[in-house]
């Protein structure tokens, strides 16, 4: 028979009868019991939460973090070809020179589009509206210089260029200026990233307590299960087998799904990531160099600074002379210089990117023999061969391999983009699969109270 | 201009004042900007600027011609001149936004003013064309650091002739005698440099006219900028007060923006010629015998009535003056 504890007695007393049931066999049954069930709760809300906490910060970067940083490179991107439209627009000379003009009004409505995206991200994140709206006058500023140059230009007089100069010291100016703003915005959501990053790194902490528990339970299971075998000479109890069972299940599913987290997420940010910014990185490095290229020619001998920014710029790219054999070589895998696209080249994971880079290559290599005959053309005073090369888009001209370029960064992104999507996506739902998975330890809880159920019901009758 | 056409800078400076600037325009009527006024008046005060170095030296001096121009083509062996025919172009450092002397035409992309026509003349008296000119677009501070180092053959950049820079580079004759002048919005209360007191005053680094500013008893602030374009750009924006520059350098911006005028007496005389390097006394020789035969055979005046005319009808040109 079981002792009934005092529905009502007093804390001593109910205190006594523990102290004496907990000796007995019924009381241990009891008490191991609601061990196992409170481990199995414990459990459940650990791993669940654990999971379902690492299932949002990811879904955070996947779709928040990452996209505003992605944002920010590609607004750095588009405004910097804005300034370069406006300088071939007036290297051109027409007054309405339709193509570049209409490139820059593309861009400018693009900008337009993707900050109030970036205002949409960013909203309840006082820091990164404060840069956006900073960007978003500075570009209202950088629009009416742009407008005022170009009215002037109209009517032929040459303060235009005075006010495309302030434009274009506004887009580019070191700290202040837009494309600036648009890199504190980007390093804004970088810290974010880095945050989340730790974030992660805390909750990969806290499976150790997770593991603990797994341990604690097993420990517990495998321990009255043996104390069942010893007080009632059954050689197992089924149930508290399977609940052992379900236990090494849900662990092994648990340790695959974080294991199969881990590393896709590693991957995803490690590699995909990073190769993602260095393409935004490259693309928006020849929107400058082209665009410095323009405004060394409309600066007309007077352009050393846009020279020295373009040999800058272009170097970040590729640290060797470009040539045929470089690129062949690294065409055959072997590649013999430094820079983005050397990297881009070597890590490229999937085959359209890795064809993307290829062509990224070969069309810097003629971009820079183009810009080779420029500086040719103007060795020798022939401005306006120069300027037709810079301008023309057929081939052997610097637009058509500038286009050539932009074109194979463009699919390498959109590769690589969709890939890093995908993946981040399947961490995700992995994420969120572990936590529902976790419902198995409340399973392990009931199958053991249900195993240790009828050998306590025995004492009772 | 048609008369339609002459609002449209006075609305699109109108325009970028409103948008740009917090600056208030004045509704007090105030006199035009004087339209027709002769380059050089006959009181125009000489300077500090233009004080000889020495007490010999006369700044608008330059090397006389040793004979007749060679024809085109066949310059003198062993000559500057041979040397540019040979190496077949003709390196000058210009401005491309000084409108009437030397400027980037938007509409027909032509790099165009009176000193371009100076240009043109001498190119033709080298090889008989203009297609083998080099344009090399110089602030004005890089002009006699670009002949010292031989970037440039010459300089025709409405570059004044002061005996501080003879001690540098050369000079042709003078070919414009002028006068610096003040320019600021118009129903401003500033008539003159003295008026500004320690107010801001634009004007383009490397030129007399900064020299001037700066050395003013008022001690006002001088923005200095790199083209005399962007003094125009800030007065617009309202960040300066005032421009001093050269009065046909200031006559072009109240053309691109009839909003402003230029005020007050002359501050000092200025006189152009064109720069060359002290290496080439034989080119310098022969641009003279240029700009004499500019003198006498009407191009000059040409020239002036084409592009100087709203500083008046063409006078007679200034007189070469020889060592």
């Amino acid at each position: 028979m079981i002792a009934v504890l005092p529905r009502w007695g007093s804390l001593r007393q109910r205190a006594r009868l523990i102290r004496e049931q907990s000796g007995t066999t019924p009381g241990r049954l009891r008490a191991q019991s609601l061990a196992i069930g409170m481990a199995g709760v414990a459990l459940f809300a650990v791993g669940a939460g654990i999971m379902a906490e690492a299932g949002s910060t990811v879904a955070a970067i996947a779709n928040g973090t990452v996209p505003a940083i992605l944002g920010a490179e590609r607004l750095h991107a588009t405004l910097a070809d804005a300034d370069r439209a406006v300088a071939n627009a007036f290297l051109t000379g027409a007054v309405e020179a339709t193509g570049p003009q209409q490139e820059f009004q593309l861009d400018l409505a693009s900008a337009h589009r993707q900050l109030a995206l970036a205002a949409d991200r960013a909203a309840g994140q006082p820091a990164e509206l404060a840069r956006i709206q900073a960007v978003s006058a500075e570009l209202a500023q950088y629009t009416q210089l742009v407008a005022t140059a170009q009215d002037y230009n109209r009517l032929g007089y040459p303060v235009g260029s005075a006010y495309l100069r302030r434009a274009s010291a506004l887009m580019h100016q070191s700290g202040t200026g837009i494309l600036a703003q648009v890199d504190a915005l980007a390093q804004l959501e970088t810290d974010t990233l880095s945050g989340q990053d730790t974030a992660l790194a805390i909750t990969g902490m806290v499976l150790l307590v997770y593991a603990g528990l797994v341990i604690a339970l097993l420990v517990m299971l495998v321990r009255t299960q043996s104390f069942v075998r010893q007080h009632f000479k059954r050689r197992r109890n089924p149930r508290l087998l399977a609940a052992t069972a379900l236990l090494l299940v849900l662990t092994a599913g648990s340790a695959v799904e974080v294991l199969y987290a881990t590393e896709s997420l590693f991957v995803a940010q490690g590699q995909a990531y990073s190769r993602l910014l260095g393409l935004w990185e490259m693309r928006s490095i020849m929107y400058d160099a082209y665009g410095n290229e323009s405004l060394n020619l409309v600066a007309r001998g007077d352009g050393n600074a846009f020279i020295a920014a373009f040999n800058s710029e272009t170097s970040q790219l590729a640290s060797a002379t470009m040539t045929d054999t470089l690129v062949a070589e690294a065409a055959h895998g072997d590649v013999a210089f430094n820079g983005l696209l050397a990297t881009e080249l070597e890590d490229a994971s999937y085959p359209t990117e890795r064809t993307a880079a290829l062509e990224m290559l070969v069309a810097f290599r003629q971009f820079m023999g183009v810009n080779g005959a420029v500086q040719t053309s103007l060795l020798h005073g022939d401005h306006a061969s120069a300027a037709l090369l810079v301008l023309g888009d057929q081939p052997g001209d610097l637009g058509a391999a500038f286009n050539s370029f932009d074109a194979a960064a463009g699919r390498a992104i959109t590769s690589v983009q969709a890939h890093f999507a995908q993946t981040l996506a399947l961490v995700e739902y992995s994420l969120f699969a572990c936590a529902a998975l976790q419902l198995l330890a409340l399973g392990v809880a009931v199958l053991a109270y249900l195993g240790l159920k009828p050998r306590i019901d025995e004492y009772r009758s | 201009m048609p008369p339609l056409g002459r609002l449209r800078p006075v609305a699109l400076a109108l325009g970028a004042a409103l948008s740009l600037t917090a600056c208030s325009t004045s509704l007090i009527p105030v006199t035009r900007a004087p339209t027709a006024v002769r380059p050089t008046p006959a009181t125009a005060p000489g300077t500090a600027a233009q004080a000889p170095a020495n007490a010999s030296c006369d700044p608008v001096a330059s090397i006389r011609p040793s004979g007749p121009l060679p024809l085109s083509g066949e310059m003198p062996s062993g000559s500057w001149m041979a040397q540019i025919l040979d190496r077949g172009r003709l390196i000058v450092g210009i401005s491309q936004d000084t409108l009437m002397f030397g400027y980037l035409n938007p509409l027909n992309n032509q790099i165009e003013g009176f000193d371009i026509d100076l240009v043109d003349q001498i190119s033709q008296a080298i090889f008989g064309d203009t297609d083998h000119i080099e344009y090399r677009v110089l602030t004005p501070a890089e002009r006699i650091p670009a002949l010292e180092s031989g970037q440039v053959d010459m300089v025709a950049e409405t570059l004044t002739m002061t005996c501080q820079r003879w001690q540098q580079i050369d000079f042709s004759t003078q070919y414009l005698q002028t006068y610096q002048s003040l320019l600021v919005v118009k129903g401003s209360p500033v008539h003159s440099l003295q008026d500004l007191g320690h107010g801001k005053v634009c004007a383009a680094e490397g030129t007399v006219a900064y020299q001037q500013a700066a050395s003013a008893k008022t001690r006002p602030t001088v923005v200095g900028v790199t083209e005399p374009t962007d003094c125009l750009v800030l007065l617009q924006l309202g960040q300066v007060q005032a421009i001093t520059a050269a009065y046909p350098i200031l006559v072009g911006f109240t053309d691109q923006d009839p909003n402003l005028q230029i005020v007050g007496p002359p501050i000092t005389s200025l006189s152009y010629g064109i720069g060359i390097s002290k290496k080439h006394p034989d080119f310098v020789q022969f641009v003279n015998s240029v700009l004499e035969q500019m003198r006498s055979d009407g191009q000059w005046a040409q020239s002036y009535d084409r592009w100087l005319s709203q500083l008046g009808p063409a006078p007679t040109p200034p007189p070469a003056v020889y060592q």
